[in-house]
């Protein structure tokens, strides 16, 4: 991997994917939202644009829109999606005809009928490959929706399908990540199994997840759970008593015992503080969402936008590199560290131009001639350790080749450093990034190596025996 | 110092270092194995300097000589120094012209872009300083009246350090006008077998093809005039050069001429090169040939037997060269 090269990879696609799934979170808080501000009467017919809006993506981005006729495919789309939630809106119960006068569903219907065609415009000038989006994460935006039409549906709270959401979208990344790095690291092999494996993992996550959110989060659907089990439990218990009565010829076995009260109505009171808490934790949690997922819509588009720049940036900066500053397949944690080591050596270009800038305008010497010439001392003063200082009438030149005499595997090195000096020195030409990069290469490797070269001879004498 | 915003830029710098490649191969054509000496000439040719060629007879002098004259596109004279040329026979006289009833002036052949000076040690004193006066002046006067000579000009003479008897070898204070002394040297064995098989069947001299015109020396003299010196390398000439007058073998030492001689010429040497700036490996390169023929070394060094070399070796191990 070229150093400081920012690849096409695994890093934009979870940014990608990121995006889309946040998109889904925006949906699904839009949904909750308009649900919490519209109330019951609203359910309905979010629950079905929830449903309806994967099919107008998924054709809007299935398609290759380059031409008008499809766009408009895309918007005819849209249109029957919107017009669908709006017969869904009068004729599924418990949205009586009647409800057509009420303001609240045409404006629920126009605010998620927009949000769909703006996103199915927005698709719809992207291309996709057809492949590539059945290995996707869209299958699991149908899921993400189901949860949404379930909980609209199902009257579960909203806490709860919130969390439910988050859950999924967790459990989601983690698996495409997982099948991601998978896909690479297998060299770009057809991982159909692998996918499949990944992904059904991933929803079992969620699934266990869900649960474990429902248990510690959602009491009072928990204990309305529960109170089936502990009514059964009762039961068993009763049985299980009456037969061991059998034995015990005094007592009158009770049968039939009366089921205990539900378990809901007896804690009501404390079922309704904790659902007040975990209401406000839950428009937290809602409001984190949405959050985060224009965080992230931002920071796709500022990384695609750093991208660019950092590529226009360095083909002017180093021509001869330019060609190298392709796209490529690494693992998701190299393509993090370039595009950070980029961003870094972006950094430090900038401050150095403006650093020569501001020593110019002073008259200073050139860090860069300063920073040579410290190379250059270092390395007088390594070759002085090693018995072989400069004599004072010996050009750097000259020393140069003194020094290679002795440790020919450090010619490039010495030749490196010389040259760069030398430039500087009796030139005035400040050494570039890359003749400064090549500097502190040479250097680090002329110091770390220790001194390997056979048929030395040795400073000390050996004693004589 | 230069102005470094008048230096050359790496175009231009190429264009020489091209242009010194193009001469030294194409003298290279006829030339076995001499590229130090090659291009110690060229380095003259850059800066308008003129060289003498001091060496045993038969080693390519003169054909040196007339191969950088024949790559170049300028005038080129030959002057056979005998002890019976008369300094008329060098500038040219003015002669009445009895047709036209006028006196003609009638050039000699310093009057050419490129001169050569075989064997300038043969003729008297008297014709060597006529030449002498045209190489520093760059002006010949005949009859009172002075005639300019025609940029570039250059002056190559060849001498023989062998045969004493008849000639009148240059007084060291006139050497003092050449810029350098080169010296070629036998050829090694591989290079006089080349030397045999090149020239077996003819004289590579006669299919040497000229390559630049004097009006381009000219630009490539103006352009190594822009070659930047530091001021560290300028003050290591001077030391070079001051050591030359208080060395205890020597008792006349380098002149400013030797110090300006040296500086020009290493930036001629750096223009070779492709630099654009001057090194002090171009200094202590130089330091011999353009120092060494303008000492005058003290009878005990004269009888120890020491050169000329030799001494300003030793005075270059014992300056300091500047480095950080």
């Amino acid at each position: 991997m070229t150093g400081g090269s920012v690849h096409k990879g695994l890093a934009r696609e979870i940014l990608q994917t990121l995006f889309i799934g946040t998109e889904l979170s925006w949906l699904m808080t839009l949904l909750v939202f308009l649900s919490a501000c519209f109330g019951e009467a609203a359910r309905i017919p979010l629950a079905a644009a929830g449903l309806l809006y994967p099919f107008v993506y998924v054709t809007a981005r299935l398609s290759r829109f380059r031409s008008w006729p499809a766009k408009a495919q895309a918007g005819a789309g849209t249109a029957a999606a919107v017009l669908a939630l709006g017969g869904l809106a009068v004729f599924m119960p418990p949205a009586p005809l009647i409800s057509l006068g009420s303001i609240k569903y045409w404006i629920v219907i126009l605010v998620v009928g927009g949000f769909c065609f703006l996103r199915g415009g927005f698709a719809a000038v992207k291309r996709i490959d057809r492949v590539n989006f059945a290995r996707s994460f869209q299958f699991g935006m149908l899921t993400l929706l189901a949860v949404t039409a379930f909980s609209a549906l199902a009257h579960m709270r909203q806490s709860t399908a919130v969390a439910l959401a988050v859950a999924f979208l967790v459990c989601g990344f983690s698996g495409l990540w997982l099948a991601r790095i998978a896909e690479i690291s297998e060299n770009k092999r057809t991982l159909r199994a692998t996918w499949v494996i990944m992904v059904a993992v991933a929803l079992l996550a969620f699934v266990l997840v869900s649960a474990g959110i429902i248990v510690l989060f959602d009491h009072e659907l928990l204990e309305r759970a529960l109170a089936v089990m502990y009514w059964l439990g009762e039961q068993v218990g009763r049985a299980l008593r009456w037969f061991f009565s059998l034995f015990e010829p005094s007592e009158q076995p009770e049968l039939l015992a009366p089921p205990p009260p539900m378990a809901g109505e007896g804690a009501a009171d404390g079922g309704r503080a904790m659902s007040e808490a975990f209401r406000k934790w839950t428009r937290i949690i809602a409001h984190v969402m949405f959050t985060v997922s224009w965080c992230s819509f931002f920071a796709m588009i500022l990384y695609h936008n750093i991208l660019h720049l950092m590529r226009w940036l360095r083909k002017k900066m180093e021509p001869e590199r330019a060609a190298s500053y392709e796209e490529t397949d690494v693992s998701f944690v190299d393509d993090i560290k370039a595009l950070f080591q980029a961003i870094v050596r972006l950094a430090g270009k900038v401050w150095r131009r403006l650093s020569r800038l501001g020593n110019r305008l002073l008259g200073r010497r050139r860090t860069e001639e300063i920073a040579i010439a410290g190379i250059y001392r270092k390395m007088l003063a390594w070759g002085e350790s090693k018995g072989a200082p400069r004599a004072s009438d010996q050009t750097p030149y000259e020393y140069m080749e003194r020094l290679t005499g002795l440790y020919p595997e450090f010619e490039r090195a010495f030749r490196a450093i010389t040259d760069s000096f030398v430039a500087a020195r009796y030139g005035g030409y400040a050494p570039g990034e890359t003749d400064m990069e090549n500097a502190h290469k040479s250097w680090r490797a002329i110091k770390s190596k220790p001194r390997p070269s056979a048929g030395k001879r040795s400073l000390v004498a050996e004693p004589e025996r | 110092m230069t102005d470094k915003q008048q230096l050359l830029n790496d175009s231009e710098v190429e264009a020489v270092k091209q242009a010194a490649q193009d001469l030294i191969d194409n003298v290279e054509k006829v030339i076995v194995g001499k590229r130090d000496a090659i291009t110690l000439v060229l380095v003259a040719l850059l800066c308008e300097g003129h060289v003498i060629l001091e060496d045993v007879p038969g080693v390519g002098k003169t054909m040196l000589c007339k191969a950088v004259a024949k790559s170049l596109r300028c005038s080129f004279k030959r002057i056979q120094f005998t002890p019976d040329l008369l300094p008329s026979d060098v500038t040219g006289i003015n002669f009445f012209n009895q047709k036209s009833s006028q006196f003609q002036f009638v050039p000699g052949p310093i009057m050419a872009n490129m001169v050569l000076a075989d064997e300038i040690n043969r003729a008297t004193p008297r014709t060597q300083s006529c030449l002498l006066e045209a190489m520093e002046e760059r002006q010949v006067t005949i009859d009172a009246e002075t005639v300019p000579l025609e940029r570039p000009f250059l002056v190559l003479a060849t001498q023989n350090p062998v045969e004493q008897e008849g000639t009148f070898p240059l007084p060291e204070a006139q050497l003092d006008r050449f810029l350098l002394k080169v010296q070629q040297g036998y050829p090694t064995r591989e290079e006089e077998e080349t030397i045999l098989r090149r020239f077996e069947l003819s004289n590579p001299l006669d299919d040497l093809q000229s390559i630049y015109s004097g009006s381009e020396l000219l630009g490539f003299q103006g352009k190594c005039r822009r070659i930047f010196v530091e001021d560290s390398v300028c003050e290591y000439v001077v030391r070079l050069v001051r050591a030359t007058r208080t060395h205890k073998a020597i008792r006349l030492g380098a002149s400013p001429r030797a110090a300006q001689g040296l500086f020009q010429a290493g930036r001629a040497l750096a223009a070779i090169e492709g630099r654009a700036y001057v090194i002090p490996d171009d200094i202590k390169f130089l330091a011999g040939p353009v120092l060494a023929h303008r000492l005058i070394v003290n009878s005990e060094a004269r009888l120890r037997g020491g050169s000329k070399e030799r001494l300003v070796e030793e005075i270059v191990a014992e300056t300091p060269v500047p480095v950080v």
